[in-house]
């Protein structure tokens, strides 16, 4: 028997044209116009895990790669469980001006939206 | 002092031991799991798991904390000791797997690795008013001026030790920590200075009468910490951590609907954990421990009660229709 259900997409994470454009304009302010984005995840937030987001001189080796609109993001390896699927946007809304992860994998996540658990 | 309390003048070997542990000092096996961490993030993860502020622990003291899941609910009361270069924390017994798995899954890009030690180290606590007096006449005179979640190493009679005090409820309590070859020895030291050995049902007295809540008992994931009385437990000011958004609300909108108490009944009264307590037939609290105290011939216990029911010198009912007091 055939399936007619679409193959799933690999899951990867994106980056939204905005957020790209405003982690560029943070690493110049911050005097390394050519650092780099790191994502991760770390325990603890009201509601289990807190992003994590850095500018970096260099990726870590086993760190999974991915570049869009001219941005190389990496992924810290072990979180990447738990954001795989995810976009990173930058939203200027009423909540604050900040980065926002788009989390798939988050079943919940606290009032402020910094931290979510799966 | 050992004082007698019973018409017929005998003390009985609980009463003996029981007046030891409350007014004296007394050997007693304090069960727990102990996980030992090391990691440069090890303290800062549990500082962002755990309800208490824990960054600003100086080597050698600890502090007690809870573990909550993100609805708000005990997974274990947790006493954490910094040493020089690891932690000890000290669980639940038998709960030290459920902590360490628990404490493994959010470790994700921290530098934090857990070591389950409790059937490598031998630990036998002192516990009483006089205990650090005890100590100090085994040659360990700093441990008299030692605080609350402090800790020293000590040399009993030729056998190295390290000394933790850790309250129980305004009770003195040193657990003496050593290696598992010198523990029997340690042991033998102590219990010729304190000559009185507290057994599991004098200790249980002990707790459930200093109101101690213990896991597996009060603290399960069935209740939360402001229902557990662990309120000076939890920092309201150090920013997030898991569950902080329940216990804030529960907080800032008076939303705790019960609190652990403690209960009193006639001996003749047959209580067990589980047991309901009523108030025109509608039930308003449980009984999570209970035990009956042969100085006395009274029940005591501990139990969750609805607030409005918790107040010291509330009668209750059980189903069988006997009397159960809520004493504080």
């Amino acid at each position: 028997m055939v399936s007619t259900r679409e193959k799933p997409k690999p899951l990867t994470i994106s980056i939204s044209p905005d957020a790209a454009e405003h982690v560029r304009h943070f690493a110049s302010q911050s005097g390394k116009p050519d650092a780099l984005l790191r994502v991760g995840v770390k325990g603890g937030g009201c509601s289990g895990l807190t992003y994590v987001l850095d500018l970096v001189d260099e990726l870590k080796e086993d760190d999974k790669v991915v570049e869009e609109h001219g941005l190389k993001l990496g992924v810290d390896r072990k979180s990447y469980v738990f954001l795989a699927g995810t976009t990173l946007e930058y939203s200027g809304g009423l909540n604050g001006q900040g980065f926002v992860f788009n989390n798939p994998n988050a079943k919940t996540s606290c009032g402020c939206g910094t931290s979510f658990g799966v | 002092m050992v004082t007698q309390r019973k018409p017929n003048g005998k003390s009985s070997p609980t009463e003996i031991q029981y007046e030891a542990l409350a007014f004296g000092a007394c050997v007693a096996d304090r069960p727990a799991g102990i996980l030992r961490y090391t990691g440069e993030d090890a303290l800062d993860l549990l500082n962002r798991l755990s309800t208490n502020y824990l960054i600003d622990l100086e080597v050698g003291s600890g502090a007690e904390t809870a573990l909550i899941s993100n609805k708000g609910r005990i997974i274990d009361l947790l006493f954490v000791l910094k040493l020089s270069d690891h932690l000890l924390i000290f669980t639940s017994v038998g709960n030290e797997t459920r902590v360490r798995e628990w404490i493994e899954f959010y470790t994700i890009v921290e530098a934090a690795n857990g070591e389950d030690i409790t059937g490598q180290t031998a630990t036998v606590s002192l516990v009483g008013p006089h205990s650090a007096e005890k100590l100090s006449i085994l040659g360990n005179e700093s441990v008299t001026g030692l605080r609350n979640g402090r800790s020293l190493e000590i040399n009993i009679q030729g056998s190295k030790a390290k000394v933790v005090r850790r309250d129980i409820g305004a009770t003195e309590a040193f657990d003496i920590m050593s290696s598992y070859s010198e523990g029997a020895a340690v042991r033998s030291v102590l219990t010729r200075a304190c000559s009185v050995y507290a057994e599991p049902g004098a200790f249980e007295l002990f707790r459930i009468k200093q109101g101690v809540p213990i896991g597996g008992a009060e603290l399960t994931e069935s209740y939360n910490p402001l229902e557990a009385g662990l309120k000076h437990l939890i920092n309201y000011t150090k920013g997030c951590y898991v569950g902080q958004e329940v216990i804030a609300r529960l907080t800032s909108y008076d939303k705790v609907q019960k609190h652990l108490v403690r209960l009193k009944w006639d001996t003749g009264t047959s209580i067990r954990p589980g047991a309901k307590l009523m108030e025109a037939d509608k039930q308003v609290g449980i009984v999570t421990s209970a035990i009956r105290d042969p100085r006395l011939l009274t029940g005591h216990g501990l139990g969750y009660v609805r607030k409005q029911h918790s107040f010291a010198g509330t009668i209750l009912v059980s189903e069988s229709g006997d009397h159960i007091e809520v004493t504080a």
